[in-house]
């Protein structure tokens, strides 16, 4: 009955709901688990949308359509409700990351000023216990509004119904702290998407979804809450500092809600294996688990092999682990594999990698496990080229990933520039739509299965979170007066079991090599990069002025900075 | 709790259980872990922060907010914090 909807012409996910809530009214929508004692809080579809409408009306009484409304919750209903009341009304959400008490230098005040919002949205209980939130985006023009997701109230459906090709929200992962690009996301790219992801992950109708990655997320939005809502399942939500404190009741919620789906970034697979050889598991049944995405960060084959061996004995079929690729750009979904399959993995040449070729291994030194993020979603363009000539290139050489279909956003908000940049490549001598230049560099085999190699712009990617080594190289420089300005690499590294840790390269003035205190500049280095990022420093490491690899124009070479770092070839001074 | 105990605990036990939790987590030298010196700059960030906190937990038979680490930021102040919690349970060792 319900796979007539599936495909079927609709405006937004609002009207979805609204038929979700005709067709099942009674049925569980979303379920908050709640971190520690205390009984789960329940939504059914019928709430959700007598919820949902009642903020909308709301919200228009603030908003026009069209207009922004920041979202500032922790997960949980309230959020899932805020951020349905603005697909009703037609009034664009942008989620987003509730500031650290102790951060200063975050993109918050950047979004506030880039997106203009008429309307913030937060729950009473934050506003109550972070009273400093309301200081920091202090504004005349703009109105709070709280969302009670509990509260019994009845409501009209809004007076305004958006059309597919408006503006749905605002996603802010891309861009630096100071210049943050807000993705242009519409009703029709959501749509696109959740269907997209059904075929191919084989969904089925009503599949149970268990998910803590953070809704102001694309991964924890799309899979947390868009698509429960379009199959008609049961979306079970936990808090992202739940699973960092007890990694295993991810694990228990997929067990007692005998859930079909869950996914996360590679990070916490690797964590809930730690914490399989360090704790009790206890009672734990996963075998309805049948699709376990991994996603949002590079997919290691280590992390695979030690999940599934350490919880294969609860029931975890090996076929479940699903690694997949997507970027807020493209609303998330671009590849995937083929439901209940062996994640498909090659073993390729260092050598050959580096030089941007997916040759076989020389011997077992050389050699390189990559797992494959799958292949294209139906209706998903995609295409492998030379970043420099948008020339296509062959199987096994590696290029830059270019994407295209009906799950492309819009551009980012009001960057013209940029937008034509990444949203309108073309492929000489193709006459298609335009491409999305997503940046990442990758290639595919000879079943057009994609695999990533690294990213262009030296994205760092830890636990998930992306962050731009451009802002956390200034932090580096403005902790201390010894550091030259515009003259260090901030750059990742992968360890052998998969985790990504951050390495610091800078140079140090001339006038302060003498009497420098390695040590203490180190800890002054770490503790403001810290604070200001959310990150550990692996490494730092001092070395002398004018030694860092940089191009002909002044741009800083970090692969090659990383290069010679691994190597220990680099002028050093001193490291901690 | 697994590893919760009964047993009265001092607080320089636990700035002592504190020092070989960071060194181990961060592969630093214990020796060279200054009490006094922020979380932070000895290179914790909150994700560490939280997993501390849960074996601090585990360890002590405590409930503990997320963010304790980041309200008592260093060896020292997280220690004190600590007992004075036991003390009120009567758990606490001069």
């Amino acid at each position: 009955m319900d796979d007539a909807l599936f495909g079927r012409p609709l405006a937004s996910m609002a009207e979805l709901l609204a038929i979700r809530a005709d067709q099942a009214p009674d049925a569980p929508a979303f379920t908050w688990l709640p971190e520690r004692e205390g009984e789960p809080v329940a939504l059914t579809f019928a709430q959700t949308r007598q919820r949902a409408h009642a903020v909308a009306t709301e919200l228009l009484r603030h908003a026009a359509p069209g207009d922004r409304a920041l979202l500032l919750f922790p997960s949980g209903l309230d959020c899932v409700v805020a951020f349905l009341a603005c697909l009703a009304a037609g009034v664009v959400a942008v989620p987003m990351m509730v500031p650290r008490r102790v951060t200063a230098r975050d993109s918050s005040a950047a979004i506030l000023t880039d997106c203009e919002p008429t309307v913030i949205l937060t729950s009473p209980d934050l506003l109550e216990s972070r009273p400093d939130l309301a200081d920091r985006f202090r504004a005349d023009n703009i109105a709070w509004l709280t969302v009670d997701a509990t509260r019994d109230t009845h409501s009209e459906p809004p007076a305004h119904v958006p059309a597919g090709s408006d503006i749905a929200l605002l996603q802010y992962t891309s861009g630096s702290t100071s210049t943050p690009k807000g993705v242009v996301v519409s009703h029709d790219n959501i749509l696109a998407n959740v269907e997209m992801i059904r075929r191919q992950m084989g969904h089925p109708a009503r599949a149970t979804n268990v998910n803590w990655v953070p809704l102001y997320h694309d991964m924890g939005l799309m899979m947390g809450v868009m698509q429960p809502l379009y199959l008609g399942g049961h979306s079970i939500l936990m808090a992202p500092a739940a699973f960092m404190r007890r990694p295993l009741n991810w694990l228990r919620a997929i067990h007692k809600y005998r859930a079909a789906t869950s996914g996360a970034p590679n990070f916490a697979y690797d964590l809930c294996a730690s914490r399989a050889h360090q704790e009790a598991v206890g009672d734990l049944d996963l075998s309805s688990w049948t699709l376990a995405l991994n996603g949002a960060e590079p997919v290691n084959a280590a992390t695979i092999e030690r999940f599934t061996n350490a919880f294969a004995p609860y029931g975890f079929a090996p076929g479940a682990m699903y690694p997949g690729y997507g970027l807020a750009e493209a609303t998330l979904q671009v590849t995937g594999g083929l439901r209940g399959a062996l994640p498909v993995a090659r073993s390729v040449s260092r050598d050959g990698l580096r030089r941007g070729r997916a040759d076989p291994p020389r011997d077992q030194a050389d050699s390189q496990i990559t797992i494959s993020s799958g292949q294209a979603a139906p209706g998903c363009r995609m295409a492998i080229v030379d970043p420099d000539t948008g020339a296509r290139v062959p199987p096994l050489i590696v290029g830059e990933i270019w994407v295209g279909g009906p799950h492309v956003a819009q551009g980012y908000w009001r960057k013209p520039e940029v937008t034509a940049e990444t949203f309108a490549a073309r492929i000489p001598t193709e006459e298609t739509e335009p491409w999305l230049r997503t940046g990442d560099l990758g290639f595919l085999d000879g079943d057009g299965a994609l695999f990533l190699t690294s990213r262009i712009k030296d994205l760092i990617i830890i636990r998930g979170m992306n962050h731009y080594p451009q802002d956390i190289e200034r932090t580096a420089q403005d902790s201390h007066p010894a550091m030259r300005r515009d003259c260090g690499a901030a750059f990742s590294i992968t360890e052998q079991d998969g985790t990504e840790r951050l390495v610091i390269v800078q140079e140090v003035e001339r006038t302060r090599r003498q009497d420098l205190d390695v040590d203490a500049i180190a800890r002054t280095v770490r503790e403001a990069v810290t604070t200001a990022h959310d990150i550990a420093v692996h490494a730092i490491v001092f070395i002398r002025p004018a030694s860092l690899p940089k191009t002909t124009s002044g741009k800083i070479q970090r692969g090659k900075v990383r290069l010679l770092w691994q190597q220990e070839e680099l002028d050093v001074i001193g490291s901690a | 709790m697994p590893n919760a105990r009964s047993e009265p605990v001092s607080e320089d036990a636990i700035r002592q259980w504190c020092v070989a939790y960071l060194a181990k987590a961060l592969r630093l030298p214990p020796e060279g872990i200054d009490h006094d010196q922020d979380f932070a700059g000895l290179g914790l960030d909150s994700a560490e922060s939280v997993f501390m906190v849960t074996a601090a937990e585990d360890w002590l038979g405590l409930e503990l907010d997320s963010e304790v680490a980041i309200q008592h930021p260093n060896i020292t102040a997280f220690s004190r914090f600590l007992t004075s919690l036991l003390r009120q349970q009567g758990r606490a060792a001069p």
